[in-house]
Order: C-alpha cells, then structure tokens, then sequence
C-alpha cells in the first residue's frame, strides 16, 4: 500500500513537472511561431480583433515584396562574410594568448590577465567613440575591415580559452618538447586540436554576437552594398512604422532570425558547454 | 584562481642554467603569443575607455577636431546629478529593470534548471526550445514584443480577454511599459541562465543527496543545505554578470518604445547615446558612461563581498 | 636572349597601365552624397539623376549612400568626428545652427544663393537659412495639415471636416470605435508618439492655430507655456477623456483604416497612396489646421530639407555645380531634374516654385493641392542652437499628458523651464 501510494506521488509529480516544463517552452516557443506564422500574413491580419490564427492564403509574396524595401540577399552575404572574418580572427587572438596566459610563466602575467578580465566590465558605450576615431584613423570607415578588426580582440574570449586549456596536462606539453617542438609547434599541432570543443562553443558565440551586432555596423556603415543584417531590419523597422507595412516587416524579422536558429540548433551542444565552463569557473 | 598556484612553482623546477635558459626562451614566446591580442585590447579597448574618460572632463559636441574641445572640470557630472531629470528617471529605471531582471532570471532559472536536471525525457529538446531567445537579436524580439503586447491586436491581451481579464495597454502605457520591456529580457535570457544553473547542479556530487537522504532530510532540507550552498558560487555568477548586463540595456528599449511613453523606459545607455548622437552634448554622455562604470564597479564588489562572506560561513 | 621582347613589352603594359590610371586619378573626381532617401522604391530616381549628370560630366563619379532618417544625425555626426563625412549632404533644416556653428557647411556661391532666393518663396529662405546665410538648396518643403478618412466621416454623420477645436472633439468622439473587449478598433484622432517631430509639430501647428507661438521670436526662450499652449495641450488631454484619443493607435493606423484625423505632413502622401487598406483617391481627405478658441485663422509649421555641401569636401565647385544642375531646369518652363524626382518619385512639395509650375497639374491633386497652398502661410519651425533638445522635452511632457500621468498646466511649465534652460544655455555660449 505505501509503496503504490509512494508510486503514484512519483508518477504524479513527474507529471506536474512535464506540464511546467512544456508550458514553459510553449511561452518560449510561441512568439517565434508567430513571427513566422505573421510573416505569411497580411497586414490586415495581423491587427485583426479577435486575432487570425493562420493566414487565410500564405502569402509568399512578402518575401518578395521585402527585397523592394531592403536587398536581404546582399544583406546577407555581408553579415556572413563579416561573421566569418571576426570569428576566425577571435578564435586565433583568444586561443593563442588563452595558451600563454594558461601555460607559461611571465613577469606581468597575472596583472595582465586581471585587466583583460576587468575590461568585461566596461560598459560597450564608453569604448564606442574612441574606437571609431581609431578606425577612422586607419582609414577603414565603410569597411568590412572597420567592422572586424576592433571585434576580434575579445577579453571574454581570452578568459575562456585560458580556462579550458587550463584544464590540460602540462605533461603534454613537456613530452611534445622533449620530442623537439617548438612552442608555435606545440601551440598548432597539440593545444589547439585539443581545444576544439572550446573553439567551436567560442566560435559559435562570436558569429551569433556579430551576426545580432547593431550599433557598431551603424556608426561604421553607410555604403548600401555594406549594410548588414541588423542594419536593414532597422531601416525595415522605421519605413514600417511609417507606411504600417507590417507584412514586410514580420517577413524581414523572421528572415533575420532564421540564419542563428539554423546555427543554433546544429551546434547547440557546444553552446551549452561553454555557458557551463564560464559559469562554473567564473 | 589557479593562477598563484602555478606561479608559486617555477622558482624551485627551473632551477639549474640550462633550466634557466629554457625558462627564459619560453617567456619570450610567452610575449610573442600575447602581444597581438594584448595589444589589440590596449587599443580598442583600454586606450578608449580612458580618452573616454578625458572627453568626460570637456564639453564636446564631435563636430570639431578634440584638440578644441573647452575644458569644463567635473561640471558634467554635477550637471548629470543635480540637474539631468532625464538622467535620474534613467537611473530610477535601470535600477527597477535590474532588480526586476536579475530577480527573476535567478528565481526562474533555477527552478526549471531544478525541473531539467531531474530525470526527464527530451533534455536537448527543451534545452534548444529554452534557448531559442539567447541567440535571437534584440531588434527582431523588440519587434516581435512590440506586436505581442500592443495594446488593441496583442496575441497577449486576446489571451487575457479569453481569460476573463481586461484589457492592458502594456507598451502604451507609462506605468507598464517598463515591465513589459522586464519581461520580455526575461524571456531572452533566461534560457542562458537555465543552462549555467543546470551545470552548477550537475556539479554536486550525488554522495551528498545520498547521505541526507539516510539521515532523513526531505526535499526542501536537501535543497537548504545542500543545493544552496553548493550551488553560490554559480549564483554569484549569474548575479554578478546577469547585473552587469541589465545595467546597459539599450537594443531591447531602442526597438521598442525608445525611452517612451514620456521618458517612462528611458535607461542610462539609450540616454546616453541620445545626448551623444541627437543632443551632440559627448562630454556629457562620456560622464553618463563613467557613473555608470562606478556603479558596476560598486555593485559588483558588494555582490562579491555577499556572496564570498556567505560561502565562507 | 629571347625573352627580353617579352619582358620589354610587358613592361611596356606594365607603365602603360600605371599611366593610365594616375592619369585616371588626376581627372576623376568622386562625389559622396548622403542623404535619407534610401528606400529600394526611391533608389531609381536618384540614380538616373546620377548618371545623366555623370555622362554629361565624364570625369566626375557620384557615389550615393544612404541612411534611414532616424539614424542620419548620428551618422553625419560620427562622419565628421572620424573626417569621412560625404562631399554632400542631405539634411534637416533644424541642425543648421549646430552644424554651421561647428563650421561643418561650406557657404554657397553667390550665384546659387542668387537662384535660390529668385526662385523660391521668403518662408523657404528663411528655412534654409541660419544666422542670415543661405547654406543650401531647398528640396522638399513640409507642412502640416488635418488628413481624415473621409468614409469614417461620412460613417460619423458629417460631411465637413472640423473647422474649430469644438467640432474636432465632437466629431472624433463620433468616430471612434470600442469593441465589447475594450480594443480600440477605430479612434477619432491620433497622434504620433515615440517620435519627436510626429508629436511637437501636429502640436506647434495647433498651438499656432490657436494664436500661440513655440519660441519667442529672439529664439532665446520658450513661448508655448502660454495660455494658448495650456489650451491646446487640454485639447489633448480633452480627447483623451472623451477616449477619442489613445497612444496604443498612433497616426500610422490611418493607414490601415482604423484613425479618423490626424495631423500629418505631406511627405505621408507616397504611404498613403500605396496603402491597400484606404483608397487614396476618394476616402483620404485633407484640410487645414482648425483653428483654436483663442486663435483668429488657421496656421501651420513648415520644415525644409536641403542640399549642402561640406566644409570638408576636396571638390567644393564640382559639388555646387551637381546640386545646381540638379535643381536647375534645362530649359524654359520645363521642370528641374531634383523637382521632377521629387514629385514622381516621392510624391513630395518641391520648393522651386519653376517645378512648383511645371506640375502644377500634379500638385493640384486633391492631397497636394491645400498642401502647396499651405506653403503661402506655413511658419517654419524654429532654427535655434538646442533645438532638438528642447523639442525632445516638449515631446516628452505631451506624451506624459497623453498617457494620463501629468495635467497640461504641469507639464507645459516643466517642458518651458527645462527648455528654457537649454536655450539659455547655447545662447551663453
């Protein structure tokens, strides 16, 4: 008797717990099916009372109709190659000085390590002008460059890489010496095939950041063929807030989004990996 | 951190010459690894923060060279005080958005990550369902927001109707909206938090659940004194960046209501960059970001200070 | 041996290319122009223009970029912190001061000031002006005016739109629509909040209706705290308790069918023609501001756009010469490039008054037409040094009455002191 009473208080709270959780992916879940549900509908549809669930005939042709207002395809080739470049170069500076901060002994490596982490805390805003005198200076407004460079220097990447590799053995590194390595050697063919996993979770973090990336593209951008992403859902945002195109505006969002959810739900698991190894050792 | 432990060891390992002269080649290696990425920092972010700083000082409307700017001493930062009603109703609701934020991303966050952890089906799926917010733009989910809780056509107030409820104007509403914008960093970040929480849990050794268990603990005993406290130093992390984080929202404000209806989701970051880049006034804006700096700086340290005292207990 | 003709007349190619491109170099002259008009829709126009100019120009290269208007302050701003501003810019006529205080502008040739004060009317001088000097070409002239959906009037049982405040209240209370659930489907009037041009400037032109001023006439101050400015801000806060009026349907609802009047400025004329839920032709209906209790006519506030050239700009002449060639009508009676672009491409009020006459046929469509006569009587905004600032507090304390948490009186006077101080402030120094 006790034990088929112990049973179903189990069965019945694993129940209530099933419920919370998939009313709680459902609230997730539900304004991005409605993004792309909006995006099929008409304007009239859309601010209709009591709310239309499902387009009566989806209308494709919002898609269409976007690329008169903004030309997403080239949006989208810029946004990529920009992601691209930045993840490339972050993955190569925080590895490299993550490797040093974590392997090697130097006068001034702990101060060093302590202001890198305490410029995490700077508010972005402060760096904002400066650093577009800077690149002003180099001559790289209206740049791809502009939008790169100053993104690939990444504290929190340092601070991450450092971390993981951390977490290796120092007898990997003294037997690959006394094999004759040089140390580029034994940073590019031992640590950073070991540290991979990190790399990718790193990686993936930096595309996602660029690819949202607003307020920067804005300053640094104003050549049409340059605009990323954000920048022409932007400009989508405030024509439709004059003309009520919301049509088009729901059809650009759920065309933004699209690209970081595809990424997102391939490589999931290195996301969730990194998010516990900063956590838990911060 | 692990730093000072490694740092305690070479004295005795490379002790002979030849020892010696390896140590040394290392560190010049050492310098070489660092020095782009250390220089990097330097300029784009160390150097700036710190003609930031100098700008604070001047009065500067970026349409003539820096070399002009007129020195003005601290009077922005007596003006940002004394005077900026703009500044002090920002401040007032940044304070409430992170209060706000943080206080649910902790309480939320930790009671799915409690849900999750448990022995349920289907972990990557919730997990990829959970964080499908983290990795959207905050422009495409202000948008999204702006029409889910619009006053007349919301899908939210068509629940609420279908509730039994009245109908809220929410965004249009001064006395709302800020909640609404609550919500909705909630709603985004929460996904991120849920999985730190998670890690942190998965990190407790399963031997001391055991052991209450036989000495008679139940459920709530179990999480007091063991969850909690095992679990601080993950809590002082969410804490402490999720707080960094509130503190300087301006994407999710900027896509939504800009700082409206009359000033009521005005935060610092999107004051600042109007009295940067639509009142042309950056002496005043640099100062704006160093207050704000010192209060991340302040609350930081005090969190720190908490959290570290209690775990030491 | 055998080689040498080879390597000779490569590097004959070799010098010959690099002449070619040095000398290339010398003549071509790039032009950047940036302006706000960058919608795809609005892209053809533009650069037609460019390329009819270029090939009567061989040597000069426009290049053309483009920012939303939200984003074009910013822009030119951090353009000139960083020296990459454009050679021309397309802009508002309120940031003259600030921009010509800075020494961002470049003055114009007498000759183009000449064309443009012969051509246009004294208001649009004055639009373009600042501290007495023309700094540019005027493009598009705005006014403000009441637009109201003539079905729902007709809906309402009226068939004249409001002339004074107490039929605008009686008539947008019959206009507005409450569904058993308290949503909003249709409002009598509304406004544009969020956006400081789309409240200060329905409200100026009110409050000028009503025979109030916003700035007094030095600039050095505030006027709208003035009984005229209480009673055009309780205007607002009337319509709110008549719940003809609510934030959560702004003025681009009527676009969709669900405002009855707003106050709007005829650029809105190219959204509303392409708006599928109203018929521009016969249910969008203009007519002027009413006029207020304690005003005499009616009266609105006019804004300018204009073509400068940048203090920067390495080809200052060849800049002039594009924008005159833009504006300048080939022949006699015909219109200008920039007048034609404006009219078809956009639909707005050109303020030459040559392509005013060359379209007229166009301009005298039932929009248009109380628009461009508007222009005879439209007081331009105010260009002080701190004018933004003032109208973003303006704008703030209307939309605080708006949404019910402050009453006229407080909010105009805490709107005039905090405006005042701004003025005060620029004109010390």
């Amino acid at each position: 008797m006790a034990r088929n009473e112990y049973r179903i208080g189990a069965l019945s709270l694993n129940v209530a717990r099933y419920v919370i959780v998939i009313f709680g992916a459902i609230v997730m879940v539900v304004p991005f099916l409605w993004m792309i549900n909006s995006s099929l509908m008409t304007t009239s549809e859309i601010t209709r009372q009591p709310p239309v669930w499902f387009p009566a005939t989806p209308q494709f042709s919002n898609f269409t109709g976007l690329l008169e207002v903004v030309p997403m395809h080239r949006l989208y080739l810029n946004s990529i190659i920009v992601a691209a470049a930045t993840v490339l170069g972050v993955l190569f500076t925080s590895s490299i000085a993550g490797f040093a901060f974590a392997k090697y002994q130097f006068p001034g490596r702990d101060l060093l390590f302590y202001m890198i982490l305490a410029t995490m805390m700077v508010p972005f805003f402060i760096t904002l002008i400066p650093v577009f005198y800077i690149v002003r200076q180099l001559g790289w407004i209206n740049t791809f460059q502009g939008l790169v460079v100053p993104g690939i220097f990444s504290a929190y990447g340092i601070f991450l890489m450092r971390q993981f590799i951390s977490t290796l053995p120092d007898e990997l590194l003294d037997a690959a010496r006394i094999d004759g390595a040089s140390e580029p050697l034994i940073y590019a063919r031992i640590i950073v095939p070991l540290v991979k996993p990190a790399l990718a979770t790193l990686g993936t973090f930096t595309f996602i950041g660029v690819w949202n990336a607003f307020l920067w593209p804005l300053l640094v951008i104003s050549d049409r063929d340059l605009m990323t992403v954000p920048l022409g859902l932007n400009s989508l945002r405030l024509y439709a807030a004059e003309a009520r195109n919301l049509h088009l505006l729901m059809a650009g969002t759920a065309l933004s989004v699209v690209p970081t959810l595809v990424i997102f739900i391939f490589l999931q698991r290195y996301f969730i990996r990194g998010i516990a190894l900063t956590g838990l050792k911060g | 951190m692990d730093g000072t432990k490694a740092l305690a060891t070479p004295a005795n390992q490379f002790s002979t010459p030849r020892r010696n002269t390896l140590f040394r080649q290392r560190m010049i290696w050492a310098y070489i690894f660092i020095s782009l990425p250390v220089a990097g920092l330097l300029v784009f972010s160390l150097g700036p923060i710190l003609f930031t700083g100098w700008v604070s000082l001047h009065e500067w409307n970026m349409l003539t060279p820096p070399s002009e700017m007129p020195w003005v001493g601290l009077s922005n930062y007596v003006y940002l005080l004394t005077q900026d009603t703009i500044f002090q109703r920002a401040l007032v609701n940044t304070f409430i958005f992170v209060i706000g934020g943080v206080g649910s991303n902790v309480i939320l966050g930790l009671a799915f990550a409690l849900l999750l952890n448990s022995r349920l089906r289907g972990q990557t799926l919730w997990r990829v369902l959970y964080f499908l917010p983290v990795i959207t733009a905050p422009l495409a989910l202000g948008v999204i927001f702006g029409f889910l809780f619009n006053r007349n056509y919301g899908l939210v107030n068509s629940l609420l109707i279908a509730l039994g409820g009245t109908r809220q104007p929410f965004l249009a509403s001064p006395d709302q909206a800020l909640y609404v914008i609550i919500i909705m960093a909630v709603y985004q970040y929460l996904g991120y938090y849920i999985v730190i929480f998670v890690a942190g849990l998965q990190g407790i050794p399963q031997d001391y659940y055991d052991a209450a268990s036989v000495d008679g603990a139940n459920v709530w005993q179990r999480f007091r004194h063991i969850t909690l406290p095992l679990l601080r130093p993950v809590m002082l992390f969410v804490i402490v960046t999720n707080t960094i984080g509130a503190l300087q929202v301006f994407d999710l404000v900027f896509a939504t209501t800009n700082g409206g209806p009359a000033n009521s989701t005005m935060t610092v970051v999107l004051h600042m960059y109007n009295t940067a880049f639509k009142f042309q006034r950056m002496g005043r804006a640099s100062a704006m970001a160093f207050i704000l700096l010192a209060i991340i700086l302040a609350i930081t340290i005090v969190q720190l200070r908490l959290l570290r005292d209690r775990t030491q207990e | 041996m055998n080689r040498s003709p080879l390597l000779v007349s490569l590097i004959l190619v070799v010098v010959l290319v690099l002449g070619a491109s040095i000398a290339g170099a010398q003549e071509e002259i790039t032009l950047r122009v940036l302006t706000h008009w960058g919608e795809e829709i609005v892209l053809p126009g533009q650069l037609a223009m460019i390329e009819a100019y270029e090939a009567a120009n061989p040597g000069v290269k426009i290049e053309l970029e483009t920012v939303p208007f939200n984003d074009l302050l910013t822009k030119i701003i951090t353009g000139q912190t960083a020296g990459t501003n454009p050679d021309i810019f397309h802009l508002y006529n309120l940031w003259l001061p600030e921009f010509t205080r800075s020494g961002l502008l470049a003055v114009p040739p007498q000759e183009v000031v000449d064309a443009i004060v012969a051509n246009t009317s004294p208001g649009i001088v004055e639009g373009v002006s600042a501290g007495g000097q023309v700094w540019g070409w005027p493009t598009e002239v705005n006014t403000y005016l009441l637009i109201y959906n003539k079905r729902l009037l007709e809906e309402a049982g009226y068939s004249e739109p409001p002339q004074n405040w107490e039929e605008l209240r009686e008539m947008a209370a019959a206009m507005t629509v409450t569904d058993d659930t308290g949503a909003i489907t249709q409002a009598g009037f509304a406004v544009w909040p969020g956006w400081d041009s789309g409240i200060v400037h329905p409200f100026a032109s009110l409050l000028m209706s009503n025979g109030g001023r916003y700035l007094t006439e030095d600039l050095s101050a505030t006027a709208f705290n003035s009984p005229e400015g209480l009673e055009t801000l309780q205007l607002y806060a009337d319509l709110l308790a008549d719940g003809s009026l609510d934030i959560s349907v702004p003025s681009g609802e009527f676009v969709n069918g669900r405002v009855g009047m707003t106050i709007m400025a005829n650029w809105w004329r190219a959204t509303l023609r392409a708006a599928e839920a109203i018929d521009y032709d016969t249910e969008v209906g203009v007519a002027p501001i009413p006029v207020g209790p304690s005003g005499s006519e009616t009266a609105t506030m006019s804004y300018n756009w204009l073509w400068s050239v940048a203090s920067t700009s390495e080809h200052p002449e060849v800049a002039w010469d594009f924008i005159q060639w833009m504006n300048t009508p080939p022949a006699e009676g015909e219109p200008s490039p920039m007048g034609d672009y404006l009219v078809h491409s956009l639909g707005a009020i050109p303020s030459m008054i040559y392509d005013q006459e060359a379209f007229s046929e166009e301009l005298g469509d039932h929009f248009l037409a109380p628009f461009v006569a508007s222009t005879a009587y439209a007081v331009p905004e105010p260009i002080a040094a701190g004018g933004q600032e003032v109208k973003t507090k303006l704008q703030a304390e209307i939309e605080a009455v708006l949404s019910g948490m402050q009453d006229p009186a407080s909010a105009l006077e805490f709107a005039a002191m905090e405006g005042d101080a701004v003025l005060a402030e620029y004109a010390a120094q």
